[in-house]
């Protein structure tokens, strides 16, 4: 590193870093590499063969291919990305969320590689990833966790565990997340068949089949904190992130504030956020995430050790760079800001626009964008990993994009969500969750902030559709696409206008196909 | 000079005409005509005016397919070759009844009454002039009457077999 | 205009045999369009490199615009004659764009017994020059010939159509205005000669061209004179002394661009007065019609499936299609020009005549070129059809096919037999082009009925002599030679052997002979027609 002294005249201070190798693709690679080239950084995309020309590939200042499709030969390969950054003189890596980000094995290499994981210490990160040493850590800082029992893994232990807890009782995965090897049991001759079951679908996808129990809280909301501390000590939280609209226990709206928290109860679950995090000695961003009852009891859930893919709302309410945070703080960089010069204003929300079929259960579409054109305009934001052409593939994530508006309130939000939403244009051959948003964001009990995680079972669990008739003007704008377009068009039924040429203009002679009799 | 487009979204197919008329573009769909100014960005972005309102909205296309952005919703329109849609208009008495065209020796009848055929079997061989003549059905439907025997000598325009009237027209309108 | 709808399952397995039998022939056709391609022998072919000169199809290609289709002519001319001495007759000939203008091509193979002019080459030299003369296209020969083939002279020399008429068709092909012109790329002997002589330009190449009336030895037999080819009649001499020659060339090369640079000003231009549009691919590949036609036709089928496999966007409008049906009449474009279609779909009646003499009437009152798909057995015989006159209507459709003054095209794809082939457009009718398919079969009468009939006469004979009439084993042994005949005499490449046609070719390749043919024709105006006296 060539350390240049630093002259007066230098309008730009020295970059934090050098150059940082972004170990993560679509929407949030873009959204870092954004931030780098703001901070005067240079930056390094790896990409998987799928991604070749894929948006984040593209905007890098350099690009390493780094294996086939599947994310187990690519994007997960922390050996194969360490070493590009090795290589390319790269003085940190940011994990982005997914992926390498909460892997402690990956941050400990990187660090012994004498290189800047953007992140938490992997110790911190080990303790939050474990949700058995998470709920113990919690427990120790006084932090609310939802009953639940995790002494044993006999199933006789469990039964008499969960008539304790009383049910209905949820079964979850130790190594769990993203609502997999996840199990809700209403009574107790259940239970033996769901544990076996999460069981499995937790070895399958975790590789660890061990489970626990855990009460079921009733009409709950999730409601998380963002965190954001430094090297010194310090800890602010940045408010919350209401994201109880979730579907198959993935998030697909998320808003700040939540239109449940009452400045109070606000204030207590902030409070418990920051202890959770100072718990662990937390640094860099993370979101604390509670399960809040109607009664706003509010319980420990777990701790996301890395940027969230929500985090734009909390950036828009804010005024914080989340990204450009988390760079500062891992430079070292002391927090610029106390909690008390911190507040939220207006009203932010996202809506993730999916490639899927929100009709047959979300199943992931893939297909080709042949043209998306994202809406623009005051208070709107769209992150987003892809260009016209891009294709979803099964192999990753089908998020298309993040659309994010920022209001004056809550109803403002969403108005203008719906026009943005109206103006989002994503054509080719894959469905997406636009029309089932909309559909959301015109719902009574959604403008009327009464959500819970239960929200898209109870009132859109048979959603459809419209399946009203092409409009005219549909028809008018396809032909006129082809006349503008000069698509060659067929003439009607035959025979009809007339050409008034009379020059051999389509003369067989005139094409160079070069025939000879018999081929050759 | 007026250029046709045919169009299916779901259940709905139409054909759309459209005729420039100065700097406009005069657009017939069914019984209804539009008087259409049009700007593009010459990929996918259509400013359009229609009737004197103004509206975005993008194309895209695929091969035959037809991806169309319009107020928030996405339609998927398939676009229809006129080429390629059944023609009817030939053939002999009605494309029902089949009649030797010359006088001919029934070699062989390959159908009786009541079965079902489909377009393009052989119903009946004849021999005549040293040629086989294969009668084929012109259509699939029923068997309704055969009236020839191998071995017979049939007379030229001599109906031999007879098919019976579809119930819902098969062709159906264009 | 009305699209045909294929009936045809070409997943069936009647469509693969069909496939299998109608591909095979197609192959034979390649295998023997390659064998005649590699012109004279190892030895000659040799020689006649090692004189720095390019191969006859060298020279055509070179002559030709880049990538200009080629539509060559009577490629099998002399199949199976000669024994075999002279494959493609020793002459290449056809239709190539030559500077932007579709030009007629007469090129000499001196690899085959030194470019002599068997009596087929006359008849293949004398068939371009007539294609030349009736649809108006520019003529380039490249010269390289010894002249008549002296073994055979009275088949080549004397007569009409013989050697003489190629300077007869040169004088009054270039007194029409079509020009004439020639490069002399090696010996230009005695009546060859004339070939530059007549031309209105001619080239000369330096060291291999000479042009003389008598050569060498026969300057030696007649004079004494010792002298060699380069002093009696070189490229020197002619362009130099006699003024024979206009231009010198370097070399085959040279000469060739020099020819392209006289096209170039010739201030001709192509007016094609049809209404033409954009053209279109048919709707079904023409390669399916391989599995189209039966593998025996003695099989009927429809030839609208062959149609739908030729015209642009598989459009055809039918006319009369209700009447007549085993004469199929319609317009169709081909290539976007216009085009009549007359094709056999059974046996000719009366009313099939008069359909057609209708439909002919349509198509050259319109100036609407016509095609004519043959596969015809003949015309309806017995009692009832002779009686309504079938022969007097029969007539009518002679005499309107004879008087049409449009382009025709004719193309076999099956029988073609007795006075079924003069009323679509046989050879005696002057079709512009006539192409054959592989499996076709042209005779006076099917070998079957040949035989029957013959085997009547020779039964009546022997009854009225009053002795035994021939017992089955008798009759098979007196038809055989007779079907052996016509079956090696109906064979197609019998025919192409002696111009009977235009040449053999590849169904695959049907669309695109004829888009040529036809475009080709339109150098010509289409004249306007007059008919003479029709029996009613």
């Amino acid at each position: 590193m060539t350390n240049k002294p630093l002259s007066p005249t230098d309008g730009m201070p020295r970059p934090l870093f050098q150059k940082i190798l972004i170990a993560n693709r679509g929407e949030i690679a873009v959204r870092i590499i954004r931030a780098c080239q703001e901070m005067g950084i240079a930056t390094v995309a790896v990409y998987s063969e799928a991604d070749a020309e894929a948006l984040h590939t593209a905007l890098a200042d350099e690009a390493v291919c780094i294996g086939p499709p599947p994310p187990g030969a690519s994007y997960l390969r922390g050996d194969v990305i360490l070493d590009a950054a090795r290589r390319l003189g790269c003085d940190a890596v940011h994990p982005g969320y997914g992926f390498l980000a909460e892997n402690a094995d990956f941050a400990d290499a990187v660090a012994a590689a004498g290189i800047t994981f953007i992140g938490p210490s992997p110790q911190a990160m080990r303790i939050m990833g474990g949700k058995t040493s998470a709920r113990a850590a919690m427990q120790q800082a006084g932090v609310p966790v939802v009953p639940g029992y995790q002494a044993s893994e006999a199933d006789a232990d469990l039964h008499l565990a969960a008539a304790e807890i009383g049910y209905p009782v949820l079964v979850k995965a130790v190594a769990g997340g993203g609502g997999k090897g996840m199990r809700t049991v209403f009574e107790p001759k259940n239970l033996a068949a769901a544990l076996a079951s999460a069981r499995r679908e937790a070895l399958n996808a975790f590789g660890d089949a061990r489970i626990y129990l855990e009460k079921r809280i009733e009409q709950p909301r999730h409601i998380e904190f963002q965190i954001l501390a430094d090297a010194h000590g310090n800890i602010v939280h940045l408010f919350e992130r209401e994201c109880s609209v979730q579907r198959r226990h993935q998030k697909i709206i998320e808003e700040t504030p939540s239109p449940f928290l009452t400045r109070e109860l606000r204030a207590r679950m902030g409070e418990a956020a920051v202890a959770a995090a100072s718990a662990v000695n937390y640094v860099n961003a993370g979101t604390i995430e509670f399960l809040v009852d109607r009664a706003g009891n509010f319980y420990f859930l777990e701790m996301n050790t890395r940027l969230q893919v929500e985090h734009p709302i909390t950036e828009l309410a804010t005024g914080v760079d989340l990204v450009k945070a988390q760079i500062r703080v891992a430079a070292g960089e002391p927090l610029p800001y106390t909690q008390a010069a911190l507040s939220q204003r207006g009203h932010a929300m996202e809506c993730r626009i999916y490639a899927e079929d929100p009709s047959n259960d979300f199943l992931p579409a893939i297909g080709k964008v042949l043209r998306a054109a994202a809406p623009t305009g005051p208070g709107v934001r769209v992150d987003a990993g892809i260009a016209g052409g891009d294709e979803i593939t099964r192999h990753y994530d089908p998020m298309i994009a993040k659309l994010i508006v920022l209001g004056e309130d809550r109803n403002d939000a969403i108005s203008r969500m719906d026009w943005a939403l109206r103006h989002y244009v994503i054509l080719g051959d894959l469905m997406t969750n636009i029309p089932f948003l909309r559909d959301i964001m015109a719902h009574p009990a959604f403008a009327a902030g009464s959500i819970t995680t239960n929200f898209v079972d109870d009132y859109f669990g048979d959603w459809q559709p419209s399946t009203e008739e092409a409009p005219d003007l549909t028809f008018i704008a396809a032909a006129m696409y082809e006349i503008l377009n000069d698509a060659p068009a067929v003439t009607a039924q035959g025979a009809g206008g007339a050409s008034g040429e009379n020059d051999d203009v389509y003369s067989p002679w005139a094409q160079r196909t070069g025939f000879r009799m018999g081929g050759d | 000079m007026t250029r046709d487009f045919t169009y299916t979204a779901g259940d709905r197919t139409a054909t759309v005409a459209v005729e420039k008329q100065g700097d406009a573009y005069v657009v017939t769909l069914g019984a209804h005509t539009y008087r259409v100014h049009a700007l593009t960005d010459a990929r996918s972005r259509l400013d359009l005016n229609v009737d004197g309102r103004q509206t975005r909205a993008y194309v895209a296309a695929d091969g035959d397919a037809r991806y169309v952005g319009l107020d928030g919703a996405t339609w998927t329109l398939v676009k229809v070759d006129p080429r390629r849609r059944a023609q009817r208009g030939r053939g002999g008495a009605g494309d029902s009844t089949l009649a030797a065209v010359m006088p001919s020796l029934v070699l062989d009848v390959l159908v009786s009454q009541g079965d079902a055929v489909e377009k393009g079997d052989v119903l009946v061989l004849l021999e005549a002039m040293k040629m086989e003549i294969r009668l084929t059905a012109p259509r699939a439907g029923r068997v309704e009457a055969v009236n020839c025997r191998a071995g017979e000598v049939v007379q030229r325009g001599q109906m031999l077999v007879t098919l019976a009237q579809p119930t819902d027209p098969v062709n159906g309108q264009e | 205009m009305e699209i045909l709808d294929s009936r045809i399952d070409p997943e069936s397995p009647e469509f693969r045999t069909n496939a299998d039998h109608h591909r095979l022939l197609a192959e034979q056709l390649r295998e023997r369009l390659v064998t005649v391609r590699a012109g004279g022998s190892e030895r000659a072919r040799r020689r006649h490199a090692e004189q720095g000169k390019l191969f006859v199809r060298e020279r055509i290609d070179k002559l030709l615009d880049d990538g200009s289709p080629f539509l060559e002519l009577s490629p099998l001319a002399a199949w199976g004659l000669y024994d075999n001495d002279a494959p493609g007759a020793g002459m290449v000939t056809g239709i190539g764009r030559v500077s932007g203008r579709e030009c007629l091509i007469v090129a000499n193979d001196a690899t085959v017994k030194g470019g002599t002019y068997y009596p087929m080459t006359v008849k293949k030299h004398l068939r371009a020059q007539q294609i030349g003369l009736e649809n108006r296209l520019p003529c380039i020969y490249l010269v390289d010939s010894g002249g008549a083939f002296l073994p055979l002279q009275d088949e080549v020399f004397p007569d009409a159509d013989d050697f003489g008429r190629i300077f007869y068709n040169q004088a009054v092909m270039s007194a029409a205005g079509i020009p004439q012109l020639a490069a002399v790329m090696g010996s230009c002997t005695a009546g060859g000669a004339y070939v530059p002589a007549m031309s209105d330009e001619a080239v000369i190449v330096q060291g291999t061209g000479t042009i003389f009336l008598g050569g060498p030895p026969l300057v030696k037999a007649a004079t004494g004179e010792d002298v060699s080819a380069e002093e009696l009649g070189g490229a020197d001499v002619h362009t130099r002394l006699s003024g024979v020659a206009d231009h010198f060339a370097e070399n085959d090369a040279h000469a060739l661009q020099i020819l392209r640079d006289s096209v170039a000003m010739l201030n001709t231009r192509k007016r094609v007065e049809l209404d033409v549009q954009t053209p279109e691919e048919p709707l079904y590949d023409p390669a399916q019609l391989y599995g189209v036609a039966p593998a025996s036709f003695k099989i009927s089928y429809d030839v609208r499936e062959v149609i739908a496999r030729l015209t642009d966007g598989s459009r055809f409008g039918e006319f009369k299609a209700r009447y007549a049906p085993t004469l199929v009449c319609g317009f169709a474009r081909l290539g976007g020009y216009p085009v009549g279609i007359i094709a056999n779909n059974g046996v000719l009646f009366s009313e099939s005549a008069l359909k057609g003499t209708h439909f002919i009437e349509l198509c050259t009152a319109r100036r609407i070129p016509l095609l004519f798909l043959q596969n015809i057995t003949g015309f309806m015989v017995g009692k009832e059809y002779e009686h309504g006159g079938i022969a007097k209507d029969g007539a009518k459709l002679v005499h309107a096919v004879a008087n049409a003054r449009v382009p025709k095209i004719t193309l076999l794809i099956g029988g073609s037999f007795g006075a079924g082939n003069y009323g679509m457009c046989g050879r005696a009718y002057g079709p512009r082009f006539l192409f054959t398919w592989p499996n076709s079969r042209i005779s006076v009468m099917g070998g079957e009925q040949a035989a029957n009939v013959l085997l009547t006469v020779k039964q009546d004979q022997l009854a009225r002599q009053g002795k035994a009439l021939l017992d089955a084993a008798a009759q098979a042994a007196f038809r055989q030679p007779i079907l052996d005949k016509y079956e090696r005499e109906g064979d197609p490449y019998y025919a192409t052997a002696r111009l009977w046609d235009d040449g053999i070719i590849d169904p695959a390749e049907t669309r695109t002979v004829l888009k040529l043919a036809l475009s080709a024709c339109l150098n010509a105006p289409v004249e306007a027609t007059n008919y003479g006296v029709l029996r009613m």
